[in-house]
């Protein structure tokens, strides 16, 4: 099978291909709800439109959304919710398809994108992502209808900037549609295979870690048990900070297409969304908050069961020289032998140990050599897992270019959240540090933001976090032209301590968004 | 009772509201005995919800609401020759209703939508010189059960005496992309696109009046235009303002505004660059005493000259405007849509007073009629 999930799981697997033509209750719910304009088609369960093609569980959401706002479509939340696992799991897209636009699925928005088209950029990716259309598969009709509805929805679409300088309609039908025909056609190699391939469960024990924004690193045991409804799972998290403050929370999740996890969390009383590939060997993804999506961090999971023993993780990745901190390290295989780590640290103290987690009180001496710090736990060993470091030769942000939007209690406001790596550049390699501590700080990004003192109306940068938190929205009386609390700021993190290695990224804070669909 | 006569209620008890304040007399009936013997200059535009409005602009003063049925939208605004009725497009950019401004009177209504088709139009609109003729473009998609079908635009030729649901004497086949329309006096219609059409609306036949995406000015880039606002019956021209890149690209690349105008007395048509380009103006008309200085308006108002390709002045405004227009004698220039306030400055932009109205005038033009 293709999913590398550890044999422990396989057992559990439930072997029924996506792709199995049955009733079920979103099918007889297209029939009833949808069928009155996508008239059923030759051939079983096919609909006009509808059959013609694929998209992801967001996608064939907004869809529905649309035909709710825009068609006056009267649809129970029950009946939505069974229409989208149904066309999500028989017209979705392969892991493959998928792959390239997990940003966007993720609501990972702070990227800027690229094409491989000349004018695609202006064409479509002017008003939403690119990546939006990415993550359909149609044939070349079904994107030239998709061409038509633009303009018969959204009539201004030919008369925008980057719009209006050329026959947009006509580029659109003639250059785009063939274009999309051909590199997102609706069948293809990876589709029909991902639809034959078995599919398995997810439930079980597993070990997931990330970065809370904030807070910092964290780790939690994950029990995933199914839950009423098809393909549906409720999870608990039991878990702490590095720092050892506890972590704790649970969830419900449905897996689309097989692979697609999708879990609403409440973590330490906050309440998150979480989107996770399940179709790799270690599901990774990112949990997020729905009203603030740049608040979030990235995820890994591993199950608790493995064949074989490895050290996976190390939380902090680094080690600064003269400093005592706590070390978890997260594996398979950890809860034996000997624990070296390597030369000029030492374990002062074993706080917790299991098959798959040690949690150590650790000093780093103050002659510590920098660079790889090689580890021995029993058998295990791991060379480029953990760095030791005197001090940072260079710092990274992320993102290079962050928006934030001002907000209101209807519109809430979207955060600005950066972090900063550090690294050794040594002579062969570089060695990445992973996050290190530094000291925020804002500064006008130009001119004109300097002398609309945007710094002091935009927002408030945590100096200790990275984390902006953007004024109020609206006009503000004490601005020119009453403008809006907006900006144009430069962001600098500085290492603690070493105050000259700095890096910096553009905060452009702006307006609110009015229309927030899962995929923007 | 009709919405005029509520509205002449509420100005009624607005003034006695005022009256301890200052001794207002202006309200609708004052209005209209000034209208018998002389000729008085109003602003007209659309505000939000639905209401078009008549206003004084000496006294500063809110002459005449007129409930508009309908949702609002554009409120691109033009007048009969008489210039007492405003033909406005509206609900949500599907209806063209003729109100008569001295009753609110509704005296022509016409959508473009129905049979499976919907139709709006992007602010083109155009009466022909006579007051006869009434000239629109529908953008059109029809809608079929399960997908929309784009269609050719629609040039739709209207009688202006047909009533409440007017049905097209002629339509002809348009390009694509048309936002405002003129109509000269020798009965050419002019069209803002890609290019500046000239069009015989007897026969829909079309040509290029003035090249703008297809001229061939090799050291020029194509022009861009946002082209929305529909002014010009001051100076009785058709003008579109754009702006232009000089050299792009190379070492002496330089930005400039640029206008495309036709005259609607002569049907001249011309083409030129202005004035630098230095920040953004949403609209443009010309001064009616000397055609080639030029007023623009955005977050700032600018006087531009084309006798020395200079801005004249240039004031920062307290907030966005989109529409400018000026007093039939050039004496002042009044600003308009995008909020909820007109300004008035005189040719020297110094601030003359502001007419703050309930609702925004957002997209809607402003127009000066004289009765």
């Amino acid at each position: 099978m293709r999913h590398a999930l550890p044999t422990g799981l396989c057992s559990l697997a439930l072997l029924l291909p996506t792709g199995a033509v049955l009733a079920s209750a979103g099918s007889e719910a297209i029939d009833r709800h949808c069928s009155a304009c996508h008239q059923a088609q030759s051939g079983p369960q096919s609909w006009s439109r509808i059959s013609a093609q694929r998209k992801t569980p967001e996608g064939w959401d907004m869809t529905i959304a649309r035909m709710q706002t825009m068609h006056g479509l009267e649809l129970p939340q029950e009946a939505r919710r069974d229409i989208v696992k149904f066309l999500a799991d028989t017209r979705g897209l392969a892991p493959e398809e998928s792959a390239s636009q997990r940003e966007l699925i993720e609501r990972r928005l702070n990227r800027i994108e690229s094409f491989d088209h000349p004018s695609y950029q202006e064409m479509c990716a002017r008003c939403h992502t690119g990546g939006r259309a990415q993550l359909q598969r149609r044939p070349q009709e079904e994107w030239e209808r998709l061409v038509h509805f633009h303009v018969g929805q959204f009539q201004t679409t030919e008369y925008q900037s980057m719009a209006r300088d050329r026959d947009w309609f006509d580029l659109a039908l003639n250059e785009i549609a063939p274009w999309l025909a051909e590199s997102q056609s609706l069948e293809n190699e990876a589709w029909e295979s991902w639809q034959q391939a078995e599919q398995t469960s997810p439930e079980g024990d597993w070990q997931l870690w990330g970065h809370w924004p904030g807070e910092g690193d964290f780790y939690a045991d994950v029990t995933i048990n199914t839950d009423e409804g098809e393909d549906a799972y409720s999870l608990s998290l039991d878990g702490a900070f590095t720092s050892g403050r506890p972590l704790s929370g649970e969830g419900q999740a449905i897996v689309y297409t097989g692979y697609e996890w999708r879990a609403n969390l409440n973590l330490n009383g906050r309440d998150l969304k979480q989107v996770l590939d399940l179709s790799g060997a270690h599901p990774s993804g990112r949990i997020f908050d729905d009203h603030d999506d740049a608040f979030g961090m990235m995820v890994e999971m591993v199950p608790h069961e493995a064949a074989e023993s490895a050290v996976l993780a190390s939380l902090p990745a680094s080690l600064k020289a003269g400093e005592r901190s706590r070390l978890v390290l997260l594996g398979h295989g950890l809860g034996e032998g000997e624990i070296s780590l390597g030369e000029g640290v030492t374990v002062r103290k074993v706080i917790e140990r299991s098959d798959m987690r040690l949690v150590l009180d650790v000093e780093a001496s103050n002659d510590l050599t920098p660079g790889w710090l090689a580890m021995q736990i029993g058998e295990i060993s791991a060379e480029r897992l953990l760095a030791g470091y005197r001090t940072v030769d260079r710092l990274e942000v992320s993102p290079t270019l962050g928006v934030a939007r001002i907000g209101n209690d209807k519109t809430p406001p979207v955060s600005g959240v950066f972090t900063a790596a550090g690294y050794l550049d040594g002579a062969d390699e570089t060695i990445p540090l992973g996050q290190v501590p530094v000291r925020w700080s804002v500064s006008p990004w130009d001119k004109i933001a300097e002398r609309d003192e945007d710094v002091r109306f935009a927002g408030i940068l945590d100096a200790a976090t990275g984390i902006f938190s953007p004024a109020g929205a609206g006009p503000n009386p004490l601005r020119q032209y009453n403008a809006n609390s907006v900006g144009n700021l430069r962001v600098t993190a500085s290492v603690v301590g070493q105050e000259a290695i700095q890096d910096e990224a553009q905060l452009i804070v702006t307006v609110q968004r009015w229309n927030n669909p899962p995929l923007r | 009772m009709n919405s005029s006569e509520i509205k002449l209620l509420n100005l009624t008890l607005m003034g006695l509201l005022a009256f301890a304040a200052q001794p207002l007399v202006v309200n609708a009936a004052v209005a209209d005995e000034a209208s018998a013997d002389e000729v008085r200059e109003y602003l007209v535009t659309m505000v939000r919800p639905n209401q078009l409005y008549v206003i004084d602009p000496e006294a500063q003063e809110v002459v005449r609401t007129c409930d508009v049925e309908g949702a609002f939208g554009s409120g691109t605004l033009q007048l009969s020759p008489d210039e007492r009725i405003a033909y406005v497009l509206h609900n949500r950019w599907e209806d063209v209703v003729g109100i008569d401004l001295t009753s609110c009177e509704e005296v022509f209504r016409a959508s473009g939508s129905g049979n499976s088709i919907r139709a709006k139009s992007i602010a083109s609109l155009a009466v022909s010189p006579d007051g006869s003729r009434l000239y629109s473009i529908w953008d059109r998609a029809r809608l079929g059960l399960d997908h929309y079908e784009v269609l050719e635009p629609q040039l739709a030729v209207y009688d202006t005496a047909a009533g409440l649901a007017a049905e097209p004497l002629a339509t002809f086949p348009a390009p694509r992309q048309v936002t405002t329309m003129g109509a000269a006096e020798d009965g050419n219609l002019y069209l803002a696109g890609a290019d500046i059409y000239r069009v015989d609306p007897e026969n829909g036949e079309t040509e290029i009046a003035i090249a703008n995406r297809n001229w061939d000015r090799p050291s020029f880039s194509p022009p861009d235009s946002l082209a929305m606002w529909s002014m010009g019956e001051v100076a009785n021209e058709f003008l579109r303002p754009y702006t232009v890149a000089e050299h792009p690209g190379e070492k002496n690349e330089a930005w400039h505004w640029g206008i495309s105008r036709v005259d609607l007395a002569t049907g001249e048509t011309e083409n030129k660059e202005i004035a630098p380009f230095e920040f953004i103006i949403f609209s443009m008309v010309s001064d009616p005493r000397e055609r080639d200085v030029f007023y623009g308006v955005y977050t700032q108002l600018s006087k531009l000259d084309a006798r020395t390709q200079e801005i004249v002045k240039v004031i920062d405004l307290d907030h966005t405007y989109y529409s400018v227009n000026t007093s039939y004698d050039g004496s002042r220039i009044y600003l308009g849509g995008a909020s909820s306030d007109i300004a008035i400055y005189d040719d020297d932009f110094n601030d003359l007073g502001r007419i703050r109205l309930p609702g925004d005038m957002s997209t809607a033009t402003l127009k000066v009629a004289r009765f």
